[in-house]
């Protein structure tokens, strides 16, 4: 399986003064899938997001297949441009991407699909905390990308915010399928989202547990128990560390 | 809000009005218009002085003078804003600088530029002495506020550096820029008036009003003043709409 990895990490080796994140770490993605991985804050999910998207550069070994793909990505805050509007800032990467004659339909396909119809005239601050989520969660993808990369997007919303985004994701998800690689620490985010879950141990960093192949229809928002459970036991281990 | 918007406009018209009784009040106890005129004749004066032969060339000539010293301050301060904001040791280098022109008197500069400059140039050069470090220490600290975040989302994003320019970091700087700007133009104004006094360019405000001041004709040096006020508040007024068009994405 490892001499054929088609998108992934092969044997890299990343550590900062006085900690070793990563120690010849191999891990392998399937595409068109979304991927879930969970970890203890502070195990370097973050530190893999940016190795993958090539914005740092792991000491010794590679990315396989990010090299020649287009990456977008969905951060923790909105980080959208205040001095534009809503289709302003869907445009602000895509304008390269797209002719100039495809562009309003084509964002109006996006603004539509997050439930921001008849919104793109709006500037941020007129937007409430889970419409501007939206948008960026448009702008990720109306970019015409391969992989989208995705940091700790749902964190901090409350609960009834997080279940109707989580919603607008997976139903853009399914409209336009692309490989999803997201970090998190929630495990219902995790259950909800991911078909493959991976659980990160504390640096440097190993896979405790992975769970693949799951059917999304099965658990979303109904809860399986039994790999709650398990991936919570296991996100209980990982913390276990030799500090605390 | 209404009412209590009508309520300020009226002290403020109060203000005036009460302003306006103590001149007239003060010039009658001095009782001669060679030290103080009273108002009405300053107004008759500053009336006269519109339809004077000479009154629009020299308004004309000053505010050339301001607005070609801004130009040069404005082009500068963007461009070394922009380096000195993103590059540290550009910041480093040209602080000092920044500093020791705003501590600088303007006096000594227009001393300095009476001997260097010929006479209609010593004016221009106040003028961008006085509004290039306000502007220019404007400049870096936008960008320096600017957002890093938003910054790399737009590398992330792999958008081109020219529109990230564009987009990202000339919006992100506007509001310090127009206030800056607006701060600037307020001192430039004045350097200018005092530059002309000093270098006696043929014609301007400033010339007038010291060939007033020779003859004793206090009204028409009052006159002149209040001119000089008043397109001070044109100006001021021109940036606050500018300011309005280009911030108007920021919540009210």
């Amino acid at each position: 399986m490892e001499s054929i990895m088609k998108l992934g990490v092969r044997n890299i080796r990343m550590s900062y003064p006085g900690q070793e994140i990563f120690r010849e770490f191999s891990l392998e993605f399937r595409e068109n899938t979304i991927t879930c991985i969970l970890g203890p804050s502070g195990c370097g999910k973050t530190t893999l997001l940016n190795i993958l998207s090539g914005n740092l550069r792991p000491q010794s070994g590679e990315r396989i297949g990010f090299g020649n793909r287009k990456l977008s990505y969905i951060f923790q805050e909105p980080r959208l441009l205040p001095w534009k509007t809503v289709t302003g800032n869907l445009l602000f990467p895509v304008k390269e991407q797209i002719p100039p004659e495809k562009q309003e339909a084509w964002l109006n396909h996006y603004l539509d699909l997050v439930n921001l119809q008849g919104k793109g005239h709006l500037y941020p601050y007129q937007l409430s905390g889970g419409m501007k989520q939206r948008v960026a969660m448009a702008r990720a993808f109306a970019f015409p990308s391969d992989i989208i990369l995705m940091d700790e997007a749902f964190r901090g919303l409350d609960l009834s915010l997080k279940m109707n985004l989580m919603e607008s994701f997976l139903r853009i998800w399914k409209e336009h399928p692309r490989t999803v690689i997201a970090v998190t620490h929630d495990v219902d985010e995790a259950l909800a989202l991911g078909h493959d879950l991976i659980v990160f141990s504390h640096p440097p960093v190993s896979v405790v547990d992975r769970i693949g192949q799951r059917k999304q229809e099965e658990t979303v928002f109904t809860g399986n128990t039994k790999i709650r459970n398990r991936l919570i036991s296991r996100l209980m281990e990982a913390g276990r560390h030799p500090d605390r | 809000m209404n009412r209590l918007f009508t309520k300020n406009k009226l002290i403020t018209f109060v203000s005036v009005l009460l302003l306006l009784l103590l001149w007239k009040l003060a010039s009658w106890l001095m009782g001669s218009d060679l030290i103080l005129p009273s108002p009405e004749k300053t107004i008759a004066t500053t009336l006269s002085l519109l339809i004077r032969e000479e009154f629009i060339s020299a308004v004309g000539y000053t505010v050339l003078r301001g607005l070609t010293g801004f130009a040069l301050s404005l082009v500068l301060a963007v461009g070394l804003g922009i380096w000195a904001g993103t590059v540290p040791a550009v910041h480093a280098a040209i602080k000092p600088v920044l500093v020791t022109l705003r501590s600088t008197p303007v006096i000594s500069f227009i001393l300095l530029a009476l001997i260097w400059f010929r006479v209609e140039q010593v004016p221009v050069f106040i003028a961008f002495l006085t509004m290039f470090p306000i502007v220019c220490t404007n400049v870096i600290e936008g960008i320096r506020s600017l957002d890093g975040d938003l910054l790399e989302m737009a590398e992330f994003f792999r958008v081109p550096r020219k529109r990230i320019i564009r987009e990202l970091y000339i919006p992100g700087i506007a509001p310090f820029l127009t206030s800056g700007i607006s701060t600037a133009i307020g001192f430039g104004w004045r350097a200018v008036i005092i530059g002309e006094v000093l270098s006696q360019p043929g014609l301007g405000i400033g010339t007038q009003m010291q060939q007033a001041q020779t003859y004793l004709m206090v009204s028409e040096l009052i006159a002149w003043t209040v001119i000089a006020v008043l397109i001070s508040y044109f100006f001021e007024w021109l940036i606050t709409q500018a300011e309005s068009r280009l911030i108007q994405w920021k919540a009210s």
